[in-house]
This record gives structure tokens, sequence and C-alpha cells, in this order.
């Protein structure tokens, strides 16, 4: 197993870790204005999807590079 | 490496052809994000000015096949990130198994979320423009609100899986037919940042459908 594919391992569970923390913070006595917060979580799974599995565009390009 | 690489005429090497599409589809997601970005600010905006309604809509909705959904997305892009990583070593076995085995768990989703959560909703009368809707009274307006963005928000998340999961059936004809190797990839990574652009989509909808509104 590769570096890039550990990564990739970690990368889904923190994923889920995060999906986790999500779910049940919706449990929490959060007042109706203040719920949105619970989409905190749902922003650091996206950042975690743009820069994690392909290490972003950096991690593309330097896909790219090895194939010159 | 290039020098084995066919690339169009247009372009100086095969880097810069790789480049381009790279380029290309961070682009067409930008356009996407103007697209669904609005989408979801209206949604939130909505439920500040219709908060019991929309909490009403939001414990209507299945989380139990909302999360499993999500569990499935992350997954497939895990899947399919494994299958770069495969691409990258020259290994096409595994790199057509890794895209088979998320075309398969986006079509798992798409069973769930079209097959059996959206004829429920439909069966429970939380159709927005359903006469004997389910919610009523001072809520209803904002319900129904609340499922004209649920409806309208899914089904184009849909549309999105459906081409995903065209692009995977076309990238494993192209694998299997010798396409790409360790050194071309470059459809395998232009795929693979869209395939993941769909799972954000739903990363972001998941929470505004079944979570904000559950308040205990």
């Amino acid at each position: 197993m590769t570096a890039g594919m550990i990564r990739v391992l970690l990368v889904w569970g923190l994923l889920i870790l995060l999906g986790a923390i999500e779910f049940l913070a919706s449990y929490l006595p959060i007042d109706r204005a203040w719920r949105p917060l619970i989409m905190v979580p749902a922003v650091m799974m996206v950042l975690v999807v743009a820069i994690g599995f392909d290490g972003g565009p950096k991690g593309s390009r330097s896909s790219f590079a090895r194939s010159r | 490496m290039s020098s084995t690489v066919a690339h169009g005429f247009q372009y100086e090497s095969a880097s810069y052809q790789a480049q381009t599409a790279l380029a290309g589809m961070w682009l067409f997601l930008a356009s996407e994000v103007m697209f669904f970005g609005p989408i979801i600010l209206t949604w939130i905006f909505s439920r500040h000015w219709n908060l019991a309604g929309f909490d009403a809509g939001g414990r209507e909705a299945d989380l139990s096949i909302g999360t499993l959904n999500t569990f499935i997305l992350v997954t497939s892009s895990c899947v399919y990130a494994l299958g770069v990583q495969f691409m990258r070593q020259g290994n096409i076995r595994w790199m057509i198994l890794c895209c088979g085995a998320t075309l398969v768990l986006g079509l798992i989703f798409l069973a769930l979320k079209f097959g059996v959560e959206w004829p429920a909703d439909i069966a429970h009368h939380l159709f927005p423009t359903a006469a004997n809707f389910k919610i009523t009274g001072s809520m209803e307006g904002g319900a129904r609100l609340f499922f004209i963005f649920y409806f309208f928000a899914t089904a184009l998340h849909g549309v999105h899986m459906v081409v995903g999961i065209g692009l995977l059936l076309w990238l494993i004809r192209r694998a299997r037919g010798g396409d790409f190797s360790s050194g071309y990839h470059t459809p395998v990574i232009v795929v693979g940042i869209y395939w993941s652009f769909v799972d954000v989509v739903w990363l972001t909808l998941y929470p505004l459908i079944y979570l904000i509104g559950r308040a205990p």
C-alpha cells in the first residue's frame, strides 16, 4: 500500500468522523435560529474532499508534471 | 513521456493539453458553484423567514436514507481516489475495479434517493403541489417551500450523478481499450474532480435537508 493510498483512507476516516460529529450535533438543543451552525462540520468536510483525495489542484498538477 | 502520448494539434505538448483539461474542469465547476450556490443561499434565507415550516418539513425527511446515502457517496469518492492511486502505479485492472465500484455505489445512491425516498415522500403527501399536503396550519406555507427546495435540489443533484455515472462508464470503456497508462491518465483525474464536486454538493445538501430542522 502506497503513501497516497494511506492518505486516501485517512481522509475517508476523517470524513466519516466529521459526518458523525455533524449528525450528533443535530441532536443538541440549539436554538432554531442558530441551527445552521450544524453546517460547520459540513463545510469542513467540503474542504477535506477538495484538498484531501488528490491533494487539490496542486496534486493534480504534480500528476501532470510526472507525465511530461 | 509526452513523446509517446498523442495530443491535439493546438497544444504544444501532452502536458499542456492535460493542464488545459484540468483548467477547463475547474472553470466548469466554478460555474456550477454559481449555479448551486444561490440555491443553497436562498434555502438558508428562506428558512430564516419560515423557521417553523422548514423545521416541520425537515422532520418529515427520511434521516436514515439521507445518512446512508451520505456514507455511500463519501465512500464512493474514497474508492475513486484509490483508483487514481492505482492508475498512477500503472495498475489498470484495479483502477477499472475502483471505477466500477464507484459506479455501483452511485447507482445505489440513486436507487435509494429516487426509487425509495422520493416515492415514499410523494406517498406521504409531501410533494409541494399536493392538494392534501401532509403539513397543515400555520406551518404549511414554509413546509411547502422546504419541499420545493428539497425536490428541486435533489433532482438537480441526481442529474449530476447520472452525468457522473455516464463519465465513469466512458472511463471504464477507454481503460479497457488500453487508452490510459501511468504516464497518461488525464481523463481519470478530471472525472475524479467532477465526482468529488458531486460529493461536495451532497455534503452541503445533507444538513440542510435532514439535520438543521431536526430540533430535539
